[in-house]
């Protein structure tokens, strides 16, 4: 009844932080104050994390801040001062207007772009500016755009990551499902043929980087059988209707999909089987046999069950990391996700935009990690204590 | 009745072949205890695994016959095995039982599957019912049903592994080293535990390296060296009248509270995938002759219901 209680007092709070913010403070709090008072030590341990998670947040802005002061901010004022001499000098009748005050001009207008990005000023004066920014993805950007115009972060990150997901999180979860089942159909038959296949299937899967498999399978079934587009989302311009707009989206996916199915489904496969056969050897499996248990249940209650929390992890851990896309993989196929953005942000020194981005995976790794605390206290009774 | 008969376990690793048990034979009518001994890897636990059919690989049970009320449990096929032998009839407190308990499951959860893999649950009430009837008889209190294993000491997991083998009323236990990592004073306890079972009628084959405690308990005796039976007879003749000399080093070997010169067997067990000629013992035997390197020694009866491998008997 209490874990009812507590659980949707949870979820409520959760989707209220999103939709209605000072109504969810209340409601974290009688959280809070329930849980200090049914079970102190549990409610103090999880709010700890809490507390731990802010700090790695707060550290991984501070010094990813504190990095754009120095040298990158030198690069880009003369980023800055190039760009505008090269604006003034593309129009000639600006030029012969000024006549000899257009170096004055050029670097009055330098000066002017300069100061509006605070680049005259040490990185410490910039951090408060930047960290209430931040929290509410309200930052401009400096150069990139989203498709509809917009320059707040918060529009053109929630612009690529769908398509992130679309195929990095799709792909995760295949190469999690199959990976999986491989290692467990290994670690059930140790030794045997099947094993030793799976073994070496999964090595070579894991040894090859995802982008370099991705050329040789442009290089194959793009320019050499010319069976698939060798990159973008869509065709251009992509088709109206919407089935013919799903069908063409699935067929420019099919690709880099494979590619990442490719290169990860081995990882899985061998770190479930070397849990697995690690949780057969345990004395209670051994136990568990000699009380008569069928193999069926062995398997699920003393291998699965107790294998469950590193196992988890992984699959918690890679839905995270599949949110931030591959910033080369992007590149090679040219999809206009997370990994691409970066890419973009980096290249042209918008830093408003790397901050933002890497304020929001440091956000969603943490959070994952919060989750994995309040998974692990579920899951395995020696962690409640 | 349990006859063992001729048992071989043998382990194919990469080294070669160890015959880890190699032509052990013993009998135990039901009510009856049988105490086997020797030193570490002499195949003592081993054959406890091969009776209750869980040598895993790459070892295998190779020849011999486990006649339960004579019928071969070596022949029945796994699942029928499983289910009507298993713990049913033959059941087992292991080696490190402290382990035996999955630790994301509290104690009563373990007593449940138990019986539910016999056809034997009937309800959640009756199950605890049954839980709880069983710790009160390896005086553990109710409440530790809804333990986990982490909130047990190593005592208490005992007993729950010893209340989990008694579940289903088998004829035989087999205790293997039931006492080994536990502090004296439950050594004690859980000794005295046996000895009640055992007088309410339960067969208990007792695996242990400590000879004080198998002559404790056993009304029957089997001394294992490298693999094989070196003596085997009624307890009470073997220890009062030894006949091998490994029994009777091994005698010498185990402390007594009358005080007295504590002996130790000199070199340590052969390997067992390339044992000695002969005798295994004769590397090791202070009466070792050229016949012992060169014959292996029978078992014969040396008094009545007492037999001994040995060519000087």
């Amino acid at each position: 009844m209490l874990k009812f209680v507590v659980l949707s007092l949870l979820l409520i709070a959760s989707i209220l932080t999103f939709l209605n913010p000072p109504l969810a403070a209340v409601a974290w709090l009688a959280l809070v104050a329930l849980g200090l008072k049914k079970d102190r030590a549990l409610t103090l341990k999880i709010l700890t994390r809490v507390a731990n998670a802010a700090l790695v947040l707060l550290a991984v802005l501070v010094i990813t801040v504190a990095m754009f002061g120095g040298t990158i901010a030198e690069i880009k004022k003369e980023m800055i001062i190039s760009e505008v001499k090269r604006w003034v000098m593309s129009q000639p009748q600006l030029v012969q207007k000024l006549g000899p005050k257009v170096k004055e001009f050029i670097a009055q207008q330098a000066e002017r772009l300069i100061k509006a990005e605070g680049l005259d000023r040490p990185w410490y004066e910039n951090l408060p500016y930047y960290l209430s920014t931040v929290v509410t993805l309200e930052l401009r950007s400096q150069v990139l755009r989203s498709n509809t115009g917009s320059q707040l972060v918060r529009d053109i990150t929630m612009e690529r990551l769908p398509r992130t997901v679309l195929l990095f999180t799709t792909a995760t979860i295949i190469s999690a499902v199959a990976g999986i089942l491989l290692g467990l159909v290994a670690a059930r038959k140790r030794g045997s043929f099947v094993d030793k296949f799976v073994t070496f299937a999964a090595l070579i899967s894991a040894s090859f980087p995802m982008w370099w498999i991705g050329m040789i399978m442009i290089q194959i079934f793009s320019y050499g059988l010319n069976l698939f587009p060798s990159g973008g989302m869509t065709s251009v311009p992509p088709p109206k209707e919407l089935l013919a707009y799903l069908s063409d989206l699935l067929y420019h996916m099919a690709l880099p999909l494979t590619t990442i199915v490719l290169v990860s489904f081995g990882g899985w496969a061998y770190v479930t089987r070397s849990i697995l056969v690690g949780a057969t050897k345990e004395d209670y499996v051994l136990a568990a046999k000699a009380r008569g248990l069928a193999e069926r249940v062995i398997l699920l209650r003393h291998v699965l069950r107790p294998s469950l929390p590193p196992i988890l992890t992984m699959i918690a851990l890679s839905l995270v990391a599949s949110l931030t896309g591959a910033i080369i993989t992007e590149i090679v196929f040219n999809w206009p996700g997370m990994g691409l953005l970066y890419w973009e942000a980096i290249e042209t020194l918008d830093v408003p935009v790397i901050l933002g981005l890497t304020y929001v995976f440091t956000l969603v790794f943490v959070i994952a990690m919060l989750i994995l605390d309040i998974l692990y206290i579920i899951l395995d009774p020696r962690v409640r204590g | 009745m349990l006859e063992v008969r001729d048992l071989k376990v043998y382990y194919y690793t990469k080294k070669g072949v160890a015959r880890a048990v190699d032509g052990v034979s013993f009998s135990l009518k039901r009510g009856e205890s049988l105490g086997i001994a020797g030193e570490s890897g002499c195949g003592k636990s081993t054959t406890g695994m091969a009776i209750m059919r869980l040598v895993e690989r790459p070892g295998r049970i190779v020849g011999g016959e486990v006649l339960l009320d004579g019928t071969d449990v070596l022949k029945m096929d796994e699942e029928s095995f499983r289910r009507e032998v298993r713990w049913r009839r033959i059941s087992m407190v292991f080696q490190g039982a402290m382990n035996s308990l999955t630790p994301v499951y509290t104690v009563y959860q373990h007593f449940k599957e138990t019986l539910k893999a016999h056809g034997a649950y009937a309800g959640e009430e009756e199950a605890r019912e049954i839980t709880v009837k069983m710790l009160r008889m390896v005086s553990l209190p109710p409440e530790v049903a809804d333990r986990y294993p982490h909130q047990l000491s190593g005592g208490q997991k005992q007993r729950v592994a010893i209340a989990l083998a008694l579940l289903l009323s088998p004829e035989y236990v087999i205790a293997d080293e039931p006492t080994t990592a536990l502090d004296v004073i439950v050594q004690a306890q859980i000794i005295n535990l046996l000895k009640e079972l055992q007088e309410k009628g339960m067969s208990i084959i007792l695996i242990s390296h400590d000879l004080g405690v198998i002559s404790a308990l056993s009304d029957k005796l089997l001394i294992m060296y490298a693999g094989k039976a070196v003596e085997y007879g009624s307890a009470e003749k073997v220890l009062r009248n030894p006949a091998h000399p490994y029994t009777k080093m091994l005698l010498e070997a185990t402390p007594r509270v009358s005080g007295g010169e504590l002996r130790w067997i000199p070199g340590s067990p052969p390997d067992l995938t390339n044992p000695p000629s002969g005798c295994r013992f004769h590397p090791r035997c202070p009466l070792a002759k050229e016949v012992c390197r060169e014959e292996e020694p029978k078992m014969v009866e040396v008094e009545n219901g007492h037999w001994a491998a040995c060519h000087f008997t």
